[in-house]
């Protein structure tokens, strides 16, 4: 039985409230916590009134703890001035701050109180060294070089940086030593085992062979001038950079088989088991492209089978511009589903897993689980299956922002961006395909007073209450922090998958959690792997215990083992770390 | 910046508050509430564009300028808002699309094809219950129209409504032109509702239908692999091309046709329509007909401009030309048709509207038009059929129960069409025409009194001069034929005191006066209808014996001259028949004269040789004081009327005989 009571008491909101919603029985609330919390971010996209591409595509933010003090801090990718620097003053809105923009680290200087954790986010860029000035879209956060330290892979419009985490509350710049400096336009990454040797590879997605010398104008079907859409580029291929254990990568795209496909406008990526053989596998979202979903052979190779599981094109055979993903497992049923965000005039799209051992199957379910009409008018980006309100169900949620002005509304002098949407979340609830549907949470919920042009959204519990929080950027406009006050009212207990803590602390990236449950189907989760736009999310997985026992937790990791370890205790996150569990190599159902 | 059109203020909206417009369908009586477009935003959008777009909506605004239209202004004023919603659909601005075109449905509720755009505009919104709701209305006007099948089924699968989605698919597999597209969204609830068999099934078909819609191998491959085929999956899955499932449709067609250059030229082309410069668009129409030869709405444009000239025979040639392109243009048919119905072409009109008809049984209009074709070409019986049809659609329309009593009278069904009068009595209230009518099918039906009835009804009732001058007319006419000439005279002098100008009853007076032996009198009313009408020999009869009654010989002879010398009006060889015996037997001495009687009456006779003309011969004879011969022709002319059977007329004729015989002339036979 999942757990379902009575409406809970909301705790006192210490920031502006943001929205309310009721699912079922229960409430769910964010507050808007980015002014309590110092969070002072604002994105800047250098415009300048020629439309060039980047503009509009945005930037995302990364969740992850890099002091190893086990809270959540924060690292915003900026963006900066496309086009002569001497001309940036001719900038549609002005920067302010110190030439170059750069990308911020926010420590998380967490407070625990009796009453409730207090979030204070300090700006640490400068002692960090971190001195990220290209014009950022993306970032991965991930112990690259195994010593223990969540480092930082930062995606760029030119080439991508890699900051080592020094261990000491500094970052260095190990680009080029790493062989991570791709220059092309790349949006998003994940690191993930791929080869199973237990350390992190890296699976870059590129975007457009965009430069400002191949920079087009675009005009509507009304001839106004507006951003292109991505059919105005060639697409640029992905990349794979196989991990030798020390932080040093060799591109393996060639040898995986990365170019036996046709390249993508690839905007997201994940990584998971998608198809249940214990292997990580990837999934590519493609702007207007059909997405790729490489299955892991087990022996290098990755083999694209996006069409031929079904996950590649929507239920009426046509490939949307996609730009964030999710995985979860929206139905209970024990595998991985698919969320796709999309343009506007497009739903975004669930695919329900319906694999079959040997046979990999998605289907598109957005019809019949609610999600076609809410997403119709919004150009979705960032995304996550979120548990909102700590049901145990996986919710979803997706940031928007138009990414042409004929989708948005027309510019004038005093609004040059005129891109904004409202945010989205929707809750799963009990009916339609799958035996779940999903409905729409009230507008406001993820948005406060004004919605921005949201793009990244990183998912993780920020303030360590069980429950998930969200940090969303904004192209063009303030990042903010909003903290779910929807505890679960049964507790909650969290689990921190970990490779290895003999130097520190190595998350892991991509595995699959199970929550075992008396008289219920497991909980399945993915802690890291990354996902969303361009954003990485809490590598730590957090259930509500609900009103059913728990009995076990299962891991399982990238080389295909399987641990197993009691429950864990409530209200706090227990690192399960590898070779520590009670190995099950063999699943076994649970006995309802 | 351009102006925007915007109907915001409360007064242009109550200026919008329209009566429905006379399209012949007039079931809906609510005053349609029109909404407010809103407004665009044209800053940076290509000056051609803006143009398009401001010319169309410079004439909008100019047609609510006008106020309240009715009638055909409220047609156009529909025209207009459609015509705008279309354009607004063609450069995706959406919400003023659907508005546009919600006031063009509201204005011509039985338009497909604003309901079907409608339906297009909400779906393109994601306003999914809004596109059922248009799409169900365009369904309800166009039953078998395969699009609307194939949207509704589309829309409800988009819904999750599998069972809707299934019944419309189903509908449109029967559908011509759909059957792929059916195939292809049952297949596609099979998938949805986990039955990957059926789903297999579907799809299969749909590309045998169609098999250059490759899309649908990817369809078919999801299929097997949900099946558990790998192989045919793989197979099937090598086959996958781009080419969507097609399904006829031809207004989204349209649509697209418009947002290229054809667009703007009929557009530019309909502006001037719309000012009445008809010169300017039969040119830009023709242009536009030589840039875009298989372009039917080029050919029909060009056929309204000319037809609004009154180039009917041109117009008639350039819609043919239109519907040889697309035949089952079921607007351009109805268009075809009421040009052949305004040119008397009855025959012609009815072969197009029979065809709209077919394709569109809910186009009330084209069952109007048909009506009339048929009712023109005395096919009552089938017209009242054709108005029923349109009853169908609007049975509360007093105006086609009206003309579909009318079409039973003329028909012969009389006691269907006395029904329908007097129910259309009974649903609306008394009607004076009504009345009239119902009083002359009785009489039709021969029921005198009862037809006396209703004409005393409505002279009670007074009404309308034309109107009362009827009755009172109808009602003499019973009473004359009732022999009741007292009472008939004062309904007839009644009827003309009301119409001044009615001949009838001027000459039906002067009957019933002369049945009273007023022969003064009878002749002048015979000499009124003369006078309204000179060219009426039956008047001039008329005058003429009333005046021989009334003993005016000399008078007569003088007029029966002068008629004579006039040009030939008809009846001259009967007013020369009556000179020669008014010559030969006038009691005035100072009128008869024998040898021109007898010249006269000889001439006459070579050239009709009648019992009447044999007759008048031997009353000339006897006037020259020839009784021999008058004995031989009055001989003759007894042998004949013996032979022919005439008994009547015997008595008269042996009574002259013996006068000849007697050496006796006859003198003013006509007062027997």
């Amino acid at each position: 039985m999942r757990a379902h009571t009575a409406g809970i008491a909301v705790a006192v909101a210490v920031a502006v409230l943001s929205g309310t919603a009721r699912a079922g029985e229960r409430e769910v609330l964010f507050t808007d916590a980015t002014r309590n919390a110092g969070l002072d971010f604002e994105h800047w996209n250098g415009m300048s009134g020629q439309l060039y591409y980047p503009e509009v595509v945005g930037a995302g933010a990364a969740l992850f703890d890099y002091d190893n003090d086990g809270d959540l801090d924060l690292y915003l990718v900026q963006g900066s001035f496309l086009g002569n620097e001497g001309d940036r003053t001719s900038a549609t809105t002005p920067w302010t701050g110190d030439w170059p923009p750069r990308d911020r680290l926010y420590r998380n200087d967490l407070e625990l109180r009796d009453d409730g954790a207090i979030v204070r986010f300090v700006d640490v860029t400068e002692e960090s060294g971190i001195v990220a000035a290209g014009y950022g879209m993306g970032v991965v956060a991930a112990d690259l070089d195994n010593d223990g330290w969540v480092d930082l892979y930062v995606l760029n419009l030119g080439v991508n940086q890699l900051w080592r985490n020094e261990g000491d509350g500094t970052f260095s710049d190990r680009t080029e030593a790493s062989g991570t400096g791709d220059p092309r336009w790349s949006v998003a990454a994940a690191a993930a085992d791929y080869d199973g040797d237990l350390d992190l590879d890296l699976f870059i997605v590129n975007y457009l062979n965009f430069s400002l010398a191949t920079h087009k104008t675009c005009l509507t079907e009304r001839g106004e001038v507006d951003y292109c859409l991505p059919s105005a580029y060639q697409p640029a291929p992905d990349g794979l950079l196989v991990n030798d254990g020390s932080g040093r990568f060799d591109d393996a795209s060639v040898r995986a088989g990365l170019t036996a496909a046709r390249p993508g406008n690839g905007l997201g990526i994940l990584a998971a088991d998608l198809d249940g053989d214990r292997r990580l596998d990837f999934y590519v979202a493609n702007d207007l492209m059909p997405n790729h979903l490489w299955l892991n052979g087990g022996n290098g190779e990755l083999i694209e089978e996006g069409l031929i599981s079904g996950a590649a094109l929507n239920a009426d055979g046509e490939a949307e511009a996609s730009m964030g993903v999710a995985a979860g497992d929206y139905d209970g049923d024990g595998d991985l589903d698919l969320f796709l965000t999309h343009f506007h005039r497009e739903t975004n799209t669930l695919y329900r897993n319906d694999s079959q051992p040997g046979a990999v199957q998605f289907r598109d379910r957005t019809n019949a689980t609610g999600l076609g009409r809410p997403s119709w008018d919004a150009t979705s980006f960032g995304t996550a299956f979120v548990d909102i309100d700590s049901d145990g169900w996986l919710d979803l949620a997706a940031v928007n922002g138009a990414v042409t002005f004929a989708a948005g509304r027309p510019r004038t002098e005093d609004d040059p961006f005129p891109l904004d949407q409202p945010n989205q979340a929707f809750l799963n609830v009990a009916g339609g395909g799958g035996g779940r549907r999903f409905e729409p949470a009230p507008t406001g919920l993820l948005d406060g007073a004004t919605p921005f042009v949201s793009r990244g959204l990183a998912a993780g519990d920020i303030d360590n209450d069980g429950d998930t929080d969200l940090v969303i950027t904004n192209n063009n406009g303030p990042a903010r922090l909003l903290l779910n006050r929807a505890d679960a009212d049964t507790g909650w207990f969290g689990v921190a998958p970990v490779l290895d803590t003999s130097r520190g602390r190595r998350p892991a990236s991509g595995v699959t959690v199970r929550v075992h449950r008396t008289g219920a189907t497991p909980l399945v989760r993915v802690a890291g792997g990354g996902g969303s736009y361009a954003s990485w999310g809490d590598p730590r997985v957090a259930v509500p215990a609900g009103d059913t026992r728990v009995g076990r937790i299962e891991v399982q990791w990238t080389d295909g083992a399987v641990e197993e370890w009691p429950a864990p205790p409530l209200r706090a996150y227990t690192p399960l770390v590898r070779g520590t569990g009670e190995r099950r190599d063999e699943r076994e159902d649970d006995a309802p | 910046m351009t102006k925007p059109i915007c109907l915001h203020g409360a007064a242009l909206i109550a200026a919008l508050l329209l009566p429905l417009a006379a399209t012949g369908l007039r079931a809906q009586t609510a005053t349609p509430t029109l909404i407010p477009v809103p407004e665009v935003d044209l800053r940076g959008v290509d000056e051609a564009v803006r143009d398009q777009i401001d010319q169309q909506r410079g004439l909008l605004e100019e047609a609510l300028a006008q106020g309240t239209p009715t009638g055909a202004a409220a047609e156009q004023l529909g025209l207009l808002f459609g015509d705008a919603g279309q354009l607004y659909l063609v450069y995706d601005l959406l919400p003023a699309a659907r508005a546009c075109l919600t006031n063009a449905a509201e204005l011509q509720p039985r338009n497909f094809r604003w309901r079907y755009l409608l339906g297009s505009a909400a779906e393109h919104l994601g306003e999914l219950e809004e596109a059922v709701e248009a799409y169900d209305l365009a369904r309800t006007l166009r039953p078998d129209d395969p699009a609307t099948a194939i949207r509704l089924g589309r829309v409800h699968l988009e819904l999750g409504r599998y069972e809707e989605a299934r019944g419309h698919y189903q509908r449109a597999l029967a559908l011509p032109g759909s059957t792929a597209a059916a195939h292809f969204g049952l297949g596609r609830v099979a998938f949805e509702t986990d039955d990957p068999t059926t789903a297999l099934r579907h799809f299969q078909t749909a590309l045998r239908e169609q098999p250059r819609a490759d899309s649908l191998h990817y369809h078919v491959a999801l299929a097997h692999r949900a099946l558990g085929d790998d192989a045919a999956m793989r197979a099937a899955m090598e086959l996958r091309g781009e080419a969507p499932v097609a399904f006829a449709d031809p207004i989204a067609a349209e649509i697209k046709e418009s947002a290229t250059g054809i667009g703007a030229q009929l557009l530019l082309g309909r502006v001037a329509l719309a000012a009445n410069a008809f010169e300017t668009a039969e040119e830009r129409f023709r242009e536009t007909v030589r840039d875009y030869p298989e372009s039917a709405a080029a050919k029909r444009s060009l056929a309204t401009a000319l037809e609004g000239m009154g180039r009917r025979a041109e117009a008639a040639m350039w819609y043919q030309e239109a519907l040889n392109l697309s035949p089952n243009d079921v607007g351009l048919l109805f268009q075809t048709g009421l040009l052949y119905n305004n040119e008397g072409r009855y025959q012609a009109a009815a072969q197009r509207l029979r065809r709209a008809v077919e394709i569109e049984p809910s186009f009330g209009p084209a069952w109007v038009e048909l009506a009339r074709s048929l009712g023109e070409t005395d096919d009552h019986l089938e017209a009242a059929e054709a108005l029923t049809r349109a009853l169908e659609l609007a049975p509360d329309d007093r105006n086609l129960r009206f003309h579909r009593a009318g079409n039973y009278r003329f028909g012969g069904r009389r006691e269907l069409a006395l029904r329908e009068f007097e129910a259309l009595l009974a649903d609306f209230g008394f009607d004076r025409e009504i009345v009239l009518l119902l009083g002359r099918i009785e009489q039709e039906l021969g029921r005198p009194a009862s037809a006396a009835r209703r004409f005393e009804q409505l002279v009670e009732a007074g009404a309308d001069p034309p109107l009362l001058s009827q009755a009172h007319f109808e009602l003499a006419n019973i009473r004359t034929e009732q022999e009741r000439y007292e009472e008939a005279i004062p309904h007839y002098q009644r009827a003309i005191a009301a119409n001044p100008t009615l001949k009838e009853g001027y000459f039906n007076l002067g009957t019933a006066l002369g049945r009273l032996g007023q022969f003064t009198e009878a002749a002048l009313a015979a000499r009124r209808a003369l006078e309204l009408d000179p060219s009426d020999s039956r008047a001039r009869a008329a005058e003429v014996t009333a005046l021989l009654l009334a003993g005016e010989d000399a008078r007569v002879r003088l007029m029966l001259e002068q008629t004579l010398e006039l040009p030939d009006q008809g009846g001259s060889g009967f007013f020369a028949l009556l000179l020669a015996e008014v010559l030969a037997a006038s009691e005035d001495d100072s009128v008869r004269d024998g040898p021109m009687a007898l010249n006269l009456a000889t001439d006459l006779f070579q050239r009709a040789q009648t019992p009447a003309h044999g007759a008048v011969v031997a009353l000339a004879y006897a006037e020259t004081g020839d009784f021999e011969q008058a004995v031989a022709w009055q001989q003759r002319l007894i042998e004949n009327l013996e032979r022919a059977g005439a008994t009547e007329a015997l008595p008269d004729a042996r009574e002259r005989l013996a006068a000849y015989q007697a050496g006796r002339p006859v003198r003013a036979p006509w007062r027997r």
